[in-house]
């Protein structure tokens, strides 16, 4: 378009592009007014649900982290430091390093725990002193637990169903005769967690088998043929004196005898022989603690069986000979026995001298003890070692969580052989323990060491006192061949339970 | 008034005296303190619990005299009666031959030997050993097929007992073992010889006095305070032995080495029964105090001190 020409319809033209350009200007803010108003509002609606949404979740945040912290903050938030002490027992030199080595870790796991370890010679004495002067330590190892510190009225133990309880503890791993000793006969509250024990077997000299022609133990629990009668009669046969002659042949000289049939590895247990044939012992019923049962013609029948066998029969050491054959100062060792003299076909063994078995120089096996036909008992004592918690400890809890490691599958690896050289409390540990024991036990008779412990039988809770001295100078008198068994068991029986009855009196029972 | 002569008498009426008298309780109070603290106090506790029942477990609970009455005449009283029985003996035995023969070895080393000195240390040596290593010494002494004693029995061709593991013999060997501490009194005994003035036996020398009559007369009177010492000493010792039985014999074979002291013990240490070995402590010391006032009262009669005038 040109200015100089413009004409009508130009002006037109542009009056009505200007026009529309000013409607279109005119229109245009309140449309993007309103778009932006539109918008703004829907900005705005939405921001505010945004906030909504936001504030919800900051909301939703907040209570997260409040629980999250509630829960944290129990378990996790700083605890005040504290320092508990145990004061285990019968600790040798060789045991510190194990010990220093399970308490960092521990203190590892357990940051505000401080374990504070107590070595005496002699826990058990020490202990009460401590207990009456209000300061126990907060744990200690109890030998045959559920025998120490028990009185009808009280105990020293605190009772650790609770903790069990609280974390569901699984107690059914524990072999049951070693369970069983944990609980406290008065109150059946368990009062201490198994740690490890020690059981017995026959431990024979295949040698001398061999040489006699007799066929040695069968190394399996299940069998019923090796009964007390059975042992009897092999120990009579592979016994001689220094002219080869046994107890069954005319001018057999019973003062000067060569190779004995059997011995056992202390002088005690003639108990368990009359339990074994169906006598309730002092020390071995678990259900009746009130009365003394060792004048019932089954107890006096195998203790009197016991005896015959060292001075009818001939065939078993006698207790003072058994000094004649052990040698060397201290008897020969800690864990020397008769056994090393190569002199004796058969001896009651237990794990600790199975080490000592590799020095012996001659082959030999071990068996199950016999098992009486009748009865079906055996001679194996359980002598079993636990943990317990001071009843007044100031750290319970602290101390429940250093004792359950203590009795932990994974530490009790560590202590069952490396520390006592002890049959394992726990079940699961059994082929552990087997593969260990494969180091120093034939592998045909590692059933007889594995499985030891179900057949195995603990001394119970009785009553302390002096009666322990009669008895003592009984058993004594019956070892020398004094009295027989009837003798010592009719005199002591009324004497004991006067005894007996008299310390429950004093509690009012 | 009672009080007021007490005053006067610890600490005198003049100023002089007073203060004498309170640097005298300044100095004396340790030990006053001390023997309360750790002797009359424990003492006086041991008596109260003597008449409860007491097991560390629960407080002591009163019962009268019943642990006396028991002690007596209660089941277990045979035991209680048989310690008793084997203390009195070992002390009855082990008693006049200490002082028999620790005079005897004073006599000798107060002579004019080679090296007496040494034979002094020799022998006095022993009674400083303490009381548990000497008797695992003594344990393979007495060792019946590899100790000492019955080798050299053998190199005579006697076949020695089985001491300690015999009921006949293990309180024999407890009392000959107590000689082996015989050195101590060994030593008190050479001082006082030595402290007898030789005037004396040169003017019984002169008299035509022999050495029997010389040592009846002079030595054994002049030595009697000494030997009444040694005798006190050794009542309140000998029963109160515990070591050797604890270690060597446990109280057997047979409870024929249980003595009473070990009694005690067991009855505290192992059945926890804090009551009746209070009892039992109480009724030791009140024998051992008899003894020693009956010793005491006779020594009027047979103990001379030198400066001693008699009516």
């Amino acid at each position: 378009m040109s200015f100089s020409k413009l004409g009508r319809r130009d002006l037109l033209r542009a009056f009505m592009l200007t026009a529309a350009g000013a409607g279109l200007m005119a229109c245009a803010p309140k449309v993007v007014k309103e778009t932006v108003v539109v918008e703004k509002e829907k900005i705005v609606k939405e921001t505010v649900e945004v906030e909504k949404v936001v504030k919800e979740a900051v909301e939703v945040e907040k209570e997260v982290t409040r629980v999250v912290e509630k829960v944290v903050g129990e378990e996790e938030a700083p605890r005040a430091p504290v320092t508990i002490t145990d004061m285990p027992s019968q600790v040798r030199g060789s045991h510190l390093p194990i010990y220093k080595l399970l308490v960092e870790s521990f203190q590892g796991r357990n940051p505000h725990i401080k374990v504070e370890m107590q070595f005496v010679p002699d826990s058990r004495a020490k202990w009460p002193a401590l207990l009456a002067a209000g300061t126990p330590p907060d744990l200690n190892t109890v030998h045959d637990a559920g025998r120490e510190g028990i009185t009808p009225a009280d105990t020293w133990w605190l009772n650790l169903g609770p903790f069990v309880d609280q974390e569901d503890y699984d107690l059914t791993d524990f072999h049951r005769p070693n369970l069983d000793l944990c609980y406290n006969p008065f109150n059946q509250n368990l009062e201490a967690l198994p740690f490890q024990c020690f059981v017995g077997w026959l431990a024979y000299h295949k040698g001398i088998f061999d040489a006699e022609g007799v066929e040695t133990p069968p190394p399996d629990w299940d069998d019923t043929s090796w009964t007390p009668e059975k042992l009897r009669e092999t120990a009579i046969f592979l016994t001689r004196d220094k002219n080869g002659r046994r107890p069954t042949e005319s001018g057999f000289d019973p003062e000067n005898i060569e190779q004995y049939g059997m011995t056992a590895a202390g002088t005690a247990f003639p108990t368990l022989w009359g339990w074994c044939f169906g006598g309730e012992g002092l020390m071995l019923d678990r259900e009746d603690r009130r009365n003394v049962q060792i004048d019932s013609e089954e107890y006096i029948e195998g203790l009197q069986f016991y005896q015959n066998l060292i001075f009818k029969d001939h065939c078993k050491v006698r207790p003072l000979q058994r000094d004649e054959l052990l040698t060397g100062t201290g008897k020969g060792g800690s864990f020397r026995t008769p056994f090393h003299t190569t002199r004796i076909a058969m001896a009651r063994s237990t794990t600790f001298h199975l080490e000592a078995f590799k020095a012996l120089g001659f082959e030999w096996g071990i068996a199950p003890m016999p098992r009486h036909p009748v009865t079906g008992r055996r001679f194996v004592r359980l002598a079993a070692n636990g943990g317990a918690i001071a009843k007044d400890s100031a750290h319970p809890e602290e101390a429940w969580e250093w004792l359950s490691f203590l009795a932990s599958p994974e530490i009790a690896e560590i202590r069952v052989v490396d520390m006592w050289q002890a049959c394992p409390a726990r079940k699961s540990l059994g082929p552990y323990f087997v593969e260990r024991m494969s180091e120093v036990v034939p592998a045909e008779h590692l059933e007889v060491v594995s499985r030891a412990p179900e057949f195995s039988n603990p001394y119970y809770w009785v009553p302390g006192g002096e009666w322990q001295e009669v008895w003592s100078a009984a058993q004594q008198a019956f070892l020398a061949n004094e009295k027989s068994a009837r003798e010592i068991c009719t005199e002591s029986a009324p004497i004991i339970q006067a005894a007996w009855d008299e310390y429950y009196k004093q509690y009012g029972m | 008034m009672a009080s007021t002569r007490i005053a006067h008498w610890l600490l005198g009426t003049t100023r002089h005296e007073r203060r004498e008298g309170l640097v005298f309780l300044l100095f004396i109070t340790p030990w006053i303190v001390g023997f309360l603290v750790f002797t009359l106090g424990p003492m006086m506790a041991s008596f109260i619990l003597s008449f409860t029942r007491y097991d560390i477990t629960t407080p002591p609970v009163f019962i009268g005299v019943s642990n006396y009455t028991r002690a007596f005449s209660g089941p277990l009283s045979k035991l209680f009666w048989h310690s008793l029985r084997v203390t009195i003996v070992y002390s009855c035995t082990s008693i006049p031959l200490r002082l028999i023969f620790g005079f005897m070895l004073a006599m000798l080393l107060n002579s004019n030997i080679p090296a007496v000195s040494l034979w002094r240390t020799f022998f006095y040596l022993p009674s400083v050993l303490s009381g548990v290593a000497v008797a695992v010494l003594w344990m393979l002494v007495f060792e019946p097929y590899d100790g000492v004693i019955n080798r050299l029995l053998a190199l005579v061709g006697i076949e020695g007992p089985m001491w300690i593991y015999s009921k006949e013999w293990a309180l024999p060997s407890l009392i000959i073992m107590s000689l082996w501490g015989v050195g101590g009194a060994m030593i008190i005994y050479l001082s006082a010889l030595q402290g007898i003035p030789t005037a004396l036996y040169e003017a019984a020398t002169i008299d035509g006095a022999g050495a029997w009559v010389r040592f009846w007369s002079i030595t054994v009177p002049l030595m009697t305070p000494i030997i009444f010492f040694n005798l006190v000493m050794g009542v309140i010792g000998s029963l109160q032995s515990f070591t050797s039985a604890y270690v060597m014999t446990g109280g057997g074979p047979q409870n024929a080495t249980l003595f009473y002291s070990l009694q005690l013990y067991n009855a505290a240490f192992r059945d926890f029964r804090m009551g009746w070995a209070s009892m039992l402590a109480w009724i030791l010391f009140i024998i051992i105090l008899c003894l020693t006032a009956l010793i005491f009262k006779t020594s009027s009669a047979w103990v001379y001190y030198e400066s001693e005038v008699r009516k």
